[in-house]
């Protein structure tokens, strides 16, 4: 398996910026995960922040990976994350032709409802408070802020 | 990649539980493999009635539910019954979101999922 082929990361304060390109492959989206996730929970993040930060970016990796760049190995998908004590930012960036995210079929329609697929957007902006992508829809920044309290 | 038993079957009378034995069902291989050991359970040993037990389940991806619906037409293809039980509240919303909770049977333990199944 190939490694990251970059990583960068810088803090001040409690804020840190880190930047890593990683291959097509879904081990090296799951590491990448784990890293992020392990970096909030340092913070004041609640569970539930996590849960719901983990499955955005679990789906927006795959679709980065699988739709985006097709599993091709031969390109990279660049994920930039900035995170405070009370907020993350997470731009996932593919090097696929992009889609229009506007243009999903709505999932929770009846006539889609036993489909096997087209949920993954849906879920993202469900759980986070920011999804916005990028003209060409191959990048897409997400934002969650962390809750007041563990009970949500 | 790991491969091994992605769930835990048990037989209670006629009925078939299979436990998830992942905390994390978000990796695609993973997934796959899921899929291919419930469909076993209909395609290969005609199972009819069957529960799936999420107690252990901390994530779950839409890929993930993609299976699950597949599984669903399967049981149900086979004039079976399929329930869901034991979703932490977390996971639920996933399914609450995507309204695939009116798609799937959806009961709070195991204990209810058995009763009158």
């Amino acid at each position: 398996m190939q490694q990251p082929k970059s990583t960068q990361s810088s803090s001040s304060g409690c804020l840190t910026t880190s930047r890593v390109v990683i291959p097509s492959d879904d081990a090296s989206a799951l590491d990448l995960q784990d890293q992020i996730i392990e970096q909030m929970e340092q913070q004041s993040f609640s569970s539930r922040d996590l849960f719901s930060t983990r499955l955005a970016l679990s789906e927006l990796l795959t679709n980065a990976i699988r739709h985006g760049n097709r599993m091709d190995y031969d390109k990279s998908v660049t994920v930039e994350w900035s995170l405070t004590a009370t907020r993350i930012d997470v731009t996932i960036t593919d090097e696929g032709e992009g889609f229009d995210p506007s243009h999903l079929p709505d999932p929770t329609e009846e006539e889609n409802l036993e489909r096997c697929g087209g949920r993954g957007v849906l879920l993202v902006r469900s759980f986070l408070d920011e999804v916005c992508y990028n003209d060409r829809g191959n990048s897409v920044h997400i934002v969650k802020h962390a809750s007041s309290s563990d009970d949500a | 990649m790991a491969t091994g038993r992605r769930i835990d079957v048990e037989e209670v009378g006629d009925v078939t539980i299979a436990t998830f034995v992942d905390r994390k069902i978000l990796d695609e291989n993973n997934i796959q493999q899921i899929g291919s050991q419930l469909f076993a359970l209909v395609e290969e040993d005609g199972r009819k009635r069957i529960i799936l037990d999420f107690s252990n389940v901390e994530y779950l991806s839409s890929a993930a539910l993609g299976k699950l619906i597949t599984m669903d037409k399967k049981v149900k293809g086979a004039g079976g019954k399929l329930r869901l039980c034991a979703i932490r509240p977390d996971i639920y919303e996933v399914f609450a979101i995507t309204k695939l909770n009116k798609l799937f049977d959806i009961k709070d333990t195991q204990e209810d999922a058995l009763q009158g199944f």
